[in-house]
């Protein structure tokens, strides 16, 4: 059932707050409304970082309030836009649909990080402007609590740039114990109120704070930022401070620079100091280097956004500017969509590939591939034009239509490879021309060698061109093969002519399965491989690639192995195990790349043997060159060995980076020797806690303060230090053992309670009655004469007078 | 509140459960006067009327009335004239009193628009105590006090309605959000215990009723709430439900408080006049007007608003007294119904003396009697027959009102109760009586005014055991019905 009426809430207004006004215009106990409301009792979850009970609240509000809008009330009502501010919009946007699908705040609150802010989500207690209560008053007729006021490391007004207030110095900070919902400056105080400040002292500089206020009730009304990579542009910034090498990050000048800027006290103060035990915080680190899309606190960014920028605003406008030349209709453009907006992304970019390339995050070279796959044409820059000379370019352009390969032309020009490719680029069909222009010409020059080998003996055959010119014989299969059968048809064998043939094998491709089928044709041919070949009708090198790949052994012919001669052989089989290049091998025994085959597939583990010793052998080399570098330079770092050799490094990095690591190990910048400290002094927390909830506890113990259980989690609360106990119990062992000491337990709380009030009672005479004490100790008569005998024997302690007519006095 | 009052109270009205006196989709009317605008508490309201003739029509109460029920059995049509206890004609002293409720609501919602500053910060400052309306305050207390039966309490309920629905919900006014529920009138009896904690309570629990919610009555269950509390729990309740008007009846009641209790309870009327900017209207007998008498201070503050006396007209020839009876005369359910003469005319007033209630108490009287007797006529002989025979208590009432004598008419108001309570002896009296109460309580559901009643009784939908009794009586001497449906008939008022 909807409640009778709610106040309409005014320009950003916490939920708290229409509660607070709610119980103070309808006079109707707090409980009442906001279980009727939320239907729960629980008036902490309202003034949270995130209020919940959202979902339940607008199914219970009269019909046509604004906040039965759930994403209304979130996205105007509740701090939500300043926790999601640098996030993405669809991030955002979950957020708040989580928020609004969740009663429990809190699992929303923990999905957002907000744990993690060192200075705190939400404050404590819900926090006003005396400035503004006076203009609301005099503009609204009511003040409110403002969402601007309630964030995190807010401690004025951003408006009036005076100190918030969170309650009165004499009833306490809101909400006050048994007054609940309150609206701001309005407590128990009959006359104006005295409100309590936030903070007795500054941490620091007030424009520095006023200016983190200021920028904080932007973001909380903004929609969110427009920089798709927040991260990325602050990187940006960071270089164009000078605040990087190249484009790493320097961590301790920025450090440096953000103690400049903000002051180590209010870093201090926030819980994010840019000193760690001599080092850039982690947290510094954590921002800049972090390529993953990890939430982190939104002071975070906005201390960094300080650092670089005014404003909010001014960083919203300097990296949109840059920003929005990688927008396409309102889109931004991810890494997955560059390929299709490829074209538009050069137009915006006026053909810079190296703009576009940055833009994108990917090298120039790939961008340039992808513009000569899709057949973009990248107009030369007049600076490579003017480089190269128009005489020069017309040049290099006719060679490459002639089909001049472009290693010839580079040298023959004296130009780079990436000067030819954005000729090419300049006119895409020009590669095209000199590739036609080159296949041909390498076309006319192999029929040539075919004709002259037919014209030097007429009894030419396949297997002789194969023998003598293979690659010849390899590209005419490939590329030339209507006019390789024509000029040079195959000769069939009398027991191919009169091998059994399958049916339609002639007009029917290879069927698939021959690679099953493979060890049975090899036994029914007898290893022949040409039987085999034909048999199935492929080439011969197809079938020995599959034998070999499969582990079959092809013994080697009786021809070959005569041909060959045994002594030949056994040389060949021991310089392939000691993993002598082919081509040497080859070279060396002047045996052809078949022949090679063959052996290899007559002995099969001399292939992997072979392949190993290569690789070990070039392992050695590379790791000989970078024991030589080390040598002759101790000091050499990767970045030496980069330069001086990338192949080595780039195979260190991907074959052996064991090694690499141990023999050159990473330096980081501005890091010291030794291993990294631990981000967190866990036992110097333990103890700065141990001794806060030491104090609590006596406090809580004094018969000064009003009685109060001594829990474990109350404590904790007050100590300020639940989440990190609750985090790592076992990492405070010394709070543990005092909490373990101190925790009451209910009848305990009751003992303690009951004592306290007769030794308050017989400290000013009063005699013990039993509605005296129930009064006193705030225990109902029915509990106390449970706990007679305690009463009895306390008073008799301290003696004290037991009223004769109490309870107490009587012998039952 | 209580499941089978709240059955009784509410309709099902588009699968919605609402109550006949909330208005949850108000209209909202444009009024000419710059104060005026932008205000919803005053959109919502009826405009005032443009004329007497308008203002009159909607104060007028007619009964329902069909010419073919003259045809219908005697049985039947013996529980028809009943229906005139319902009946309300306005005249112009009427029409003026009207006038000048409506007058003094307006402005009390003038001041109070929620829509401004003023206004909000009323509404947020109203349990303050202390808090102050804007400088100016329009609103007024006013008296309405009259001799009993002269229909005061009737008009007031016929005025209400002319203003707007008891209970307004709105949720958007002009495109401006405006969630709040608005209580035109709060109207009670001053209770017998009369100091203001029962005054707060009182209303408490009938702005509980009006909203059908269980909200403020709670609070005042609570025995540790001081007077302070109750004090400002009612004054926030005025002020967070924009109540338009305050109406105590029985102001009279107020003499049965001590002279403390009294000042008590007029300081806090003040204070919320004041305060809050609600006007409030007492009715009473000429007793009220007598207590406070003794204070001509305090008499001033309660009757700055106006006195508005209902004066019982002097004689036949009055001229609102004979539209009363011409208008009255046309409700007659015999079969031979005579045209009003000027004997009849005479013989009407001789017999009340000008007080409605009992003008038209004897009309239904002789009506019933007449169509019992089977003479199916009213006329003079027959009403002075009745007169005398059933309306022996009043007698002397009626004989110290023609003489005027002032002595007499100082107890006029014990007088009376007493009188209607023997007049209550008699058979037919007595069951015209119950029928009335019931009637009327009907009505005042409908206009949301009295939910609770005093003996917390369950309102009956229709005439109880007792008129059952009537029916079975009239039957068991008629024998013009039909067997059949007079065992019928018998046999469910046996059933009930």
């Amino acid at each position: 059932m909807r409640f009778h009426f709610f106040p309409a809430p005014a320009e950003g207004e916490t939920i708290y707050s229409g509660f607070c006004r709610c119980a103070e215009r309808s006079g109707l106990p707090q409980g009442h409304i906001v279980s009727a409301l939320t239907g729960q009792r629980h008036m902490y979850s309202l003034y949270g970082s995130l209020p919940g009970y959202l979902k339940t609240l607008a199914s219970s509000l009269p019909a046509g309030h604004p906040w039965t809008n759930l994403e209304h009330s979130i996205r105007l009502h509740t701090a939500m836009p300043y926790y999601t501010y640098f996030d993405s919009p669809m991030r955002r946007n979950e957020a708040v649909q989580a928020l609004a699908n969740n009663d429990f705040s809190q699992a929303v609150g923990m999905a957002l990080g907000l744990t993690q802010y060192r200075c705190g989500a939400a404050p404590k207690h819900p926090r006003f402007c005396i400035e503004c209560n006076r203009e609301d008053e005099a503009a609204l007729g009511f003040s409110y609590f403002r969402r601007e006021h309630q964030l995190p490391a807010v401690v004025m007004c951003w408006n009036h740039g005076c100190v918030l207030s969170h309650g009165c110095r004499i009833c306490g900070p809101y909400p006050i114990p048994k007054r609940g919902l309150s609206m701001p400056d309005r407590c128990f105080c009959a006359d104006e109120q005295s409100p309590l400040h936030v903070v007795e002292n500054l941490p620091g500089d007030l424009a520095i704070l006023k200016w983190l206020a200021c920028e904080s009730a932007f973001m909380v009304s903004a929609d969110g930022t427009r920089c798709s990579c927040v991260r990325a542009a602050l990187r940006r910034q960071a270089m164009n401070h000078g605040l990087c090498r190249g484009s790493h990050p320097v961590y301790s000048d920025i450090a440096t620079a953000l103690e400049k800027r903000f002051g180590v006290n209010i870093l201090n103060w926030l819980g994010y100091p840019a000193w760690t035990n001599g080092r850039p915080s982690a947290w510094i680190r954590g921002l800049l280097h972090s390529v993953e899309e990890r939430r982190k606190p939104t002071i975070v960014f906005l201390l960094f956004v300080g650092l670089f920028n005014s404003s909010v605003g001014a960083f919203e406008a300097s990296s949109t500017d840059e920003s929005e030349k990688s927008r396409l209709c309102g889109n931004t453009i991810g890494v997955p969509k560059w390929r299709a907006n490829l074209p538009r992304l050069l137009a915006i970019h006026s053909f810079g590939l190296a703009t576009v390339a940055h833009q994108i995050g990917v090298s120039k070279y790939i961008v340039a591939a992808e513009a000569r796959r899709q057949g973009t044409r990248v107009p030369l820059s007049i600076r490579a034009a003017t480089r190269l000379g128009q005489e020069k370019l017309e040049s290099i352009r006719s060679d490459l239509r002639a089909g001049l390969p472009k290693k010839e032309v580079q040298k023959k020009h004296r130009a780079s490879e990436w000067d030819i490719r954005l000729i090419e680029l300049d006119m895409p069909r020009i590669g095209d021309a000199r590739e036609s222009a080159a296949a041909k010409k390498t076309l006319d020059a192999h029929r040539q060698r075919v004709l002259d080998m037919i014209a030097s003996g007429p009894s030419t055959s396949r297997s002789k061109l194969a023998e003598t010119s293979p690659g010849i014989y390899r590209y005419m299969l490939a590329h030339d093969t209507e006019w390789f059968e024509e000029t040079l048809p195959p000769r069939q064998r009398e027991w191919m002519a009169n091998m059994p043939r399958l049916p339609g094998m002639d007009s029917v491709q290879p069927s698939s399965d021959w690679r099953t089928e493979l060890p049975q044709l090899f036994a029914t041919y007898s290893f022949g491989l040409a039987a085999v070949a034909f048999r199935i009708g492929v080439s011969q090198e197809r079938v020995a690639a599959e034998a070999r790949r499969q582990g079959i052994r092809v013994p080697l012919s009786i021809r070959a192995a005569t041909r060959l001669g045994q002594e030949k052989l056994e040389s060949i089989r021991s310089d392939l195990c000691a993993g002598l290049p082919k081509k040497e091998v080859e070279k060396k025994h002047r045996a052809g790349q078949w022949t090679i085959r063959l052996i290899e597939l007559d002995t099969p583990g001399i292939g992997d043997a072979r392949k190993s010793v290569a690789a070990k052998r070039m392992r050695d080399a590379h790791r000989q060159r970078v024991l030589d570098m080390k040598t002759t330079d101790p000091n050499a770092s990767r970045v030496t060995l980069m330069e001086a050799s990338s192949a080595t490094y780039q195979y260190m990095l991907e074959q052996d980076r064991e090694w690499f690591e141990k023999t050159v190990p990473q330096r980081r910048r501005g890091a010291g020797p030794g291993k990294r400290a631990r981000r967190l002094d866990r036992g110097q927390l333990d103890s700065v806690l141990a001794e806060k909830v030491r104090d609590i506890i006596s406090e809580l113990k004094s018969t000064a303060h009003r009685r109060k259980r001594i829990t474990k989690f109350g404590v904790l609360r007050r100590a300020g230090g639940l989440a990190k106990y609750m985090n790592a119990p076992t990492e405070f062992p010394a709070t543990k053992a005092l909490l373990t000491e101190h925790a009451e337990s209910k009848t305990d709380y009751l003992v303690r309670k009951i004592r306290w009030a007769v030794a308050e009672m017989a400290t000013h005479g009063q005699a013990i009655s039993t509605t005296g004490l129930r009064r006193k100790a705030g225990i109902s008569a029915s509990l106390l004469r449970e706990y007679k005998q305690l009463v009895l024997e306390t008073a008799q302690e301290l003696a004290a007078n037991v009223d004769p007519r109490s309870f107490f006095a009587q012998d039952t | 509140m209580r499941a089978g009052r709240r059955l009784q109270l509410l309709v099902i009205c588009g699968g919605r459960q609402v109550a006949e006196w909330i208005d949850n989709s108000p209209v909202y009317h444009d009024y000419p006067i710059e104060e005026f605008r932008d205000n919803p508490l005053i959109a919502c309201l009826k405009l005032p009327p443009k004329d007497f003739e308008e203002a009159s029509l909607r104060l007028f109460r007619f009964p329902k009335f069909k010419e073919s029920e003259r045809d219908l059995d005697s049985t039947f049509r013996a529980l028809l004239p009943a229906r005139l206890t319902q009946f309300f004609v306005a005249n112009r002293h009427h029409v003026e009193i009207f006038r000048h409720v409506q007058r003094q609501i307006l402005g009390g919602y003038s001041v109070r628009n929620p829509m401004t500053q003023d206004g909000q910060q009323l509404l947020h400052n109203a349990g303050t105590p202390g808090s102050r309306i804007g400088p100016v305050n329009p609103s007024k207390i006013s008296f309405v006090t009259g001799l009993s039966g002269q229909g005061k309490s009737a008009l007031m309920r016929a005025i209400m309605p002319a203003v707007g629905p008891a209970v307004i919900q709105h949720s958007n006014f002009r495109e401006k959000t405006f969630t709040e529920t608005q209580i035109l009138y709060l109207m009670r009896n001053v209770p017998d215990q009369c100091g203001p904690k029962a005054l707060a309570k009182v209303f408490g629990d009938h702005a509980d009723e009006m909203l059908q919610k269980n909200l403020y009555g709670r609070m005042f269950s609570d025995r540790s709430m001081t007077r302070t509390d109750y004090v400002s729990t009612l004054r926030k309740i005025v002020a967070n439900h924009h109540v338009g008007v305050l109406i105590l009846d029985e102001f009279q009641n107020l003499s049965l408080a001590g002279t403390v209790g009294q000042q008590e309870l007029i300081a806090l009327l003040v204070n919320i006049r004041d305060e809050l900017g609600v006007p409030i209207i007492l009715v009473g007998t000429y007793k009220a007007a007598d207590v406070l008498a003794g204070n001509a201070c305090t008499a001033r503050r309660l009757v700055e608003g106006g006195f508005h006396e209902l004066k019982r007209p002097m004689s036949a020839e009055d001229e609102d007294w004979r539209v009363f009876c011409e208008i009255a005369w046309n409700y007659q359910w015999v079969r031979n119904p005579m045209d009003l003469s000027e004997d009849i005319l005479a013989v009407l007033y001789e017999c009340s003396q000008g007080i409605t209630g009992i003008m038209l108490t004897v009309f239904i009287a002789a009506q019933i009697e007449a169509i019992d007797s089977g003479e199916e006529k009213v006329d003079a002989d027959l009403l002075r027959k009745v007169y005398c025979r059933r309306f022996e208590p009043l007698h002397n009432i009626i004989d110290a009102l023609r003489r005027n004598e002032q002595a007499f008419l100082n107890r006029y108001d014990d007088l009376y109760m007493k009188a209607f309570s023997q007049l209550k002896e008699d058979q037919l009296l007595g069951r015209v009586d119950v029928i009335k109460n019931q009637m009327t309580r009907a009505h005042e559901n409908q206009l949301g005014i009295d939910l609770l009643t005093d003996r917390g009784k369950r309102i009956p939908s229709r005439p109880d055991k007792m008129a059952g009794e009537l029916a079975a009586n009239v039957l068991s001497a008629s024998t013009a019905l039909p067997d059949v449906l007079t065992s019928s008939l018998v046999r469910r008022v046996v059933e009930r």
